[in-house]
């Protein structure tokens, strides 16, 4: 009989942004190869019981249920996705019993200045006085991401260990091609938070006045003081668009977060080159995904553009480069990954016993 | 320089943040409050507060962003910090309540995503009043005010003041000859009692002034109600602690006494009062000074732990010298109807040793300047300003910054201006009130008469005529003073001279000098009648008719075209009226004074508006006596005979003999000025 491990994937449902959107992910491509349970963990960081709707459209896909309120989680292995979302809480919502206890980084533990990302100390004590297993570990979400909670972890003394692989988010966005003409149309879409955007001086070089197209959806900040900001400039609220209606509008995808920020992953990058988008991005940010996008100052972004846009060739041929390096965060790769990594985790933990 | 915000986004957060400027610039730190702190509606008292530390445009060179209440952040304050951060990286320091380390971290996070730098957050415990959510409180060392006398001032910081026996008790405390009272309220309380008891008892209410103000005002405050403790009262509380002033916990539970060392514990009802007073706290004034700075309440509302989270560059610099010696004496005459105030105070100040200066309206200046007195120009209320006090806080700080140095401040007028009020309380002035009587009965005064609280003395100049001296309020401050009036000495050699010199001047000879002076302006239109007397005087070829007025009045233009008649704009009509054998007025203090005491026969044309002295009840005092003729404006044809009287009838020599032979009291110039010098001392 073939094994299939007892996975139990929990999450608070509410986020927002990435991290629904890659638990989404996962349960597509788990279920069918997993006994998977997933776990509504509702925290303090959200109000309503409202569920993402990637998370419930992946659960009616695979025929699963959303678990909310069990007193004890209990799998082979619980994966909690996000800690951060522990942040305002006195007290786990539910207790986890389990082989092993993998927690998701998701969100970098340190700002690029080394100070705390959230508190980081809280939310693991809260999970591990709270749940028994035979193994406590934390996964990255890319390298950038595990050089950081290493970092962390180095500064604390914790019972929890690193695992050896990355559990990164599942790109499986639909490939479309790129354009053939290609325009200075430019746009970034985030959540709406200050961290996620740099300054205004750099927003507007990013979207200058002699763009064609300047697109920024998640800008509900920046609409509160509209009159402020360059007329060529349209801002959108947060999810005011389908994500490939709003991309289908612009040609190149710029994103810059603030300098106090750090994305662990950037999702929304790899949604843009599956789109067929020449992403452009700062260095840092560019770590994840390689030679897939432009990494560069934002001084030198028109220069990019101007060139790609007089040599279409070059652009088409950079979106299809980058489209196929983003097939190794595909849910193939990823279940070989995780599936692997997790079975090499219990041997590990079974040959210490 | 310090700019300063706060997250707080109500009308008792924005006062906090006006009080930690004004505390801040009492240790010489130099701090302005943003004009995105600013709220759209501002009660009166907190227009005025922000006048001073109202900021222009950030630079973030120079200025350091300072937060208060930071753990109400919120995203429009974030969007608008986020476009002052345009302009460049902003270093900050912000206050707030951050009881864990997460809400530590998402505020610090979401401030240096929109500063471009890490802001110094720092977490306010205020621990003698315990857990709150207020700014941090902070104490200064408070100077004291110049007093009206020795007795110690005792502030009662919220008193149950509702009930007959609380008033009663209040009342008995006030005739204490050991100490004196004051009470600080909500604006309900205050009026309420007023209304019943009138101004006995200074009162304020809880904004009417800074905590830095009020705490050089007292010797002692007893908190009876600390669940008002806004941080007003907090910051009042530790002014205090940190001068060496007692605080006594007067509540029923003792909480204060409780929280923290070096409250004393009081009485919590007013019965009890006077002997706790008398017997326990007063007496140990001198030894709470000492003892108080080093109590452990001092040290926790000591400036040193926030001067220390500040950038040493906005400290405030070591090397302030004294400035005490150029402080000054500021007469500010009101504007009336006409210029009657400015002329008062100037007949005063030409008795003071020490020259002195003048902050005065625009009508007034060149009659100050003429008598050679430096003025400052104040703006008077104009219907293009937006709120009928816009001028009085352009005039507060041009005020605030005259006085910079303090000193002492004389004002002449019956409407206490805010702008006075204020400046006499920040700069812990001098303060002497010129205070003409003889109000209307029937006026409402209660504003007027509230603000005397913050006059060390009030001269009244008195009317020449016993019955028309009044008493609007009582005190050893008061002083009644004789009538101020400009007498001139014309003998006849000279009055014969002038006149020569008019006929020349006019080209026009005479043996009849008929001066008239109906005042105006915003009080009557009084056109019809200089008309009038304009076509009398034209049929009298015998007369020389001027009418005089101030240089800036409006003249109708009809008036310059009547024979025997000429208007003469002056400073200087005292000398034209001494001239002459008619004087023709209004009843106004001074011109009423001059012609009396000058012996001018005149006929009075009261003028009578709600906001003016009572000129009918004055004139009838001189006609009472056979010392003037009076007509009602409106009887012309009498005017006419009255006129023909004085001029022809040898009536005007006979009121000229009675006033000559008058026993009138001596003028109050000299000893108005003495007090004046008496306080600045």
């Amino acid at each position: 009989m073939i094994h299939r491990p007892r996975i139990a994937l929990v999450v608070d449902p509410r986020f927002p942004g990435g991290t629904s959107s890659a638990v989404a992910q996962e349960i597509r491509a788990l279920a069918p190869i997993a006994d998977l349970q997933v776990h509504g963990l509702m925290t303090r960081m959200f109000k309503g019981d409202g569920c993402h709707s990637a998370i419930k459209a992946a659960l009616d896909d695979v025929g699963l249920t959303l678990i909310c309120g069990a007193p004890v989680i209990g799998a082979e292995t619980v994966v909690l996705h996000n800690p951060s979302c522990l942040k305002f809480d006195d007290r786990m919502p539910a207790r986890i019993h389990a082989e092993h206890l993998i927690v998701v980084g998701h969100e970098n533990f340190l700002q690029p200045d080394g100070s705390a990302g959230f508190d980081v100390g809280h939310c693991l004590g809260l999970i591990d006085r709270h749940s028994v297993a035979v193994a406590k570990h934390i996964a990255p979400v890319s390298s950038y991401n595990r050089r950081n909670i290493a970092a962390w972890l180095s500064a604390h003394e914790t019972g929890w260990s690193l695992t050896d692989f990355d559990w990164f988010n599942i790109c499986d966005f639909a490939i479309i091609s790129p354009t053939a003409t290609p325009r200075d149309r430019r746009g970034r879409m985030s959540r709406p938070g200050f961290d996620k955007f740099p300054s205004l001086a750099e927003l507007q070089r990013q979207f200058p006045p002699t763009a064609e197209v300047c697109r920024i959806m998640g800008a509900d900040t920046l609409m509160r003081d509209a009159n402020f900001h360059p007329s060529n400039w349209e801002l959108l609220p947060f999810r005011a668009e389908p994500v490939d209606s709003f991309l289908s509008s612009i040609d190149f995808f710029i994103y810059y977060t603030g300098r106090h920020l750090r994305e662990s992953f950037g999702r929304v990058i790899a949604e843009a080159i599956c789109a067929g988008k020449v992403v452009i991005t700062d260095k840092g940010t560019a770590e994840t995904f390689g030679s897939a996008v432009i990494a560069c100052d934002s001084t030198e972004i028109d220069e990019h553009i101007h060139r790609l846009i007089a040599a279409p060739d070059q652009y088409t041929a950079m979106v299809r480069s980058a489209q196929e390096s983003i097939g190794k965060f595909g849910s193939d790769h990823f279940c070989k990954t995780v599936l692997s990594g997790i079975q090499s985790t219990h041997a590990g933990t079974h040959a210490i016993l | 320089m310090l700019y300063c915000d706060t997250f707080g986004n109500s009308a008792d957060r924005f006062d906090d943040l006006i009080v930690f400027v004004d505390q801040l610039s009492h240790l010489g730190v130099a701090a302005q409050i943003s004009r995105t702190a600013v709220r759209a509606e501002l009660a009166r008292n907190a227009q005025y507060d922000l006048a001073r530390f109202a900021a222009t445009e950030f630079d973030p060179k120079t200025h350091h962003l300072l937060l208060l209440s930071g753990h109400e952040i919120s995203d429009d304050k974030l969007s608008s910090l986020r476009r002052l951060a345009s302009t460049g990286q902003i270093h900050s320091t912000v206050f707030g309540s951050f009881p864990t380390f997460q809400s530590k971290i998402g505020t610090k996070a979401k401030l240096t995503a929109v500063l471009g730098e890490s802001p110094n957050l720092i977490h306010v415990a205020n621990l003698p009043f315990g857990e709150s959510v207020l700014p941090p409180v902070f104490g200064v060392p408070i100077l004291t005010s110049p007093k009206r006398d020795d007795r110690p001032v005792v502030l009662l910081v919220a008193p149950d003041s509702d009930s007959e026996d609380d008033q009663s008790h209040l009342l008995a405390l006030s005739q204490s000859p050991d100490l004196r009272l004051v009470v600080l309220t909500n604006g309900k309380q205050k009026q309420a009692f007023q209304k019943r008891h009138g101004t006995t008892i200074p009162f304020y209410n809880f904004h009417e002034i800074l905590p830095s103000s009020l705490a050089s005002r007292i010797q002692a405050a007893l908190i009876f109600n600390p669940s008002l403790m806004s941080y007003r009262i907090q910051t009042l509380i530790a002014n205090l602690a940190v001068s060496g002033r007692a605080v006594a916990d007067c509540s029923p539970q003792g909480d204060l006494d409780a929280a923290s060392e070096g409250f004393l514990r009081g009485p919590p009802k007013l019965a009890g009062l006077y002997s706790f007073l008398v017997g326990t706290l007063l007496p140990c004034l001198n030894a709470i000074s000492k003892e108080l700075p080093k109590s452990p309440l001092a040290r926790a509302v000591d400036s040193g732990s926030l001067l220390a989270e500040l950038p040493t560059t906005m400290l405030p610099r070591t090397d302030a010298s004294d400035l005490a010696h150029r402080a000054c004496t500021v007469f500010v005459p009101t504007n009336g109807v006409g210029l009657g105030h400015a002329q008062r105070c100037s007949l005063i100040a030409e008795n003071l040793e020490t020259r002195p200066v003048f902050a005065a309206f625009s009508s007034c200046l060149p009659l100050l300047q003429s008598y050679g007195f430096d003025a400052m120009p104040l703006v008077s209320r104009s219907p293009l300003h937006g709120r009928e006090h816009d001028n009085d806080i352009v005039n507060y700080l041009r005020l605030s910054a005259l006085a910079k140095h303090g000193g002492t401040l004389v004002f002449d007028g019956g409407y206490v201006f805010d702008s006075i009020v204020r400046t006499i309380e920040e700069k812990r002035m001098s303060a002497v009130w010129v205070r003409r009587g003889l109000w209307q009965s029937g006026q409402d005064n209660s504003v007027a008469l509230d603000r005397e609280k913050v006059f060390r003395r009030v001269i009244i100049p008195s009317e020449v005529f016993d019955e028309l001296n009044q008493s609007y309020s009582r005190g050893a401050h008061i002083d009644r003073v004789g009538p101020i009036v400009q007498r001139v000495s014309l003998q006849a050699a000279s009055r014969l001279s002038l006149r020569n010199d008019l006929a020349k001047r006019f080209g026009q000879s005479f043996d009849r000098l008929v001066v008239t002076m109906l005042g105006g302006g915003v009080a009557a239109d009084r056109g019809a009648q200089l008309s009038a007397i304009a076509g009398m005087m034209a049929q009298r070829q015998d007369t020389l008719h001027l009418i005089v007025v101030w240089p800036t009045a409006v003249v109708p233009a009809g008036l310059f075209s009547w024979s025997n008649t000429h208007v003469v704009k002056t400073h200087h009509a005292s000398v034209l009226v001494a001239a002459a054998d008619l004087f023709i007025s209004a009843v106004g203090y001074n011109s009423f004074h001059e012609a009396i005491y000058n012996a001018i026969p005149s006929i009075f044309l009261a003028q009578m508006s709600a906001f003016m002295d009572d000129q009918t009840a004055r004139a009838n005092a001189a006609v009472s006596r056979g010392l003037a003729v009076m007509v009602e404006p409106t009887e012309l044809q009498t005017l006419a005979a009255r006129i023909s009287e004085i001029l022809d009838k040898g009536l005007g020599n006979e009121i000229r003999d009675r006033l000559r032979q008058a026993d009138l009291p001596e003028p109050g110039n000299r000893r108005a000025a003495k007090i004046i010098e008496e306080c600045r001392q």
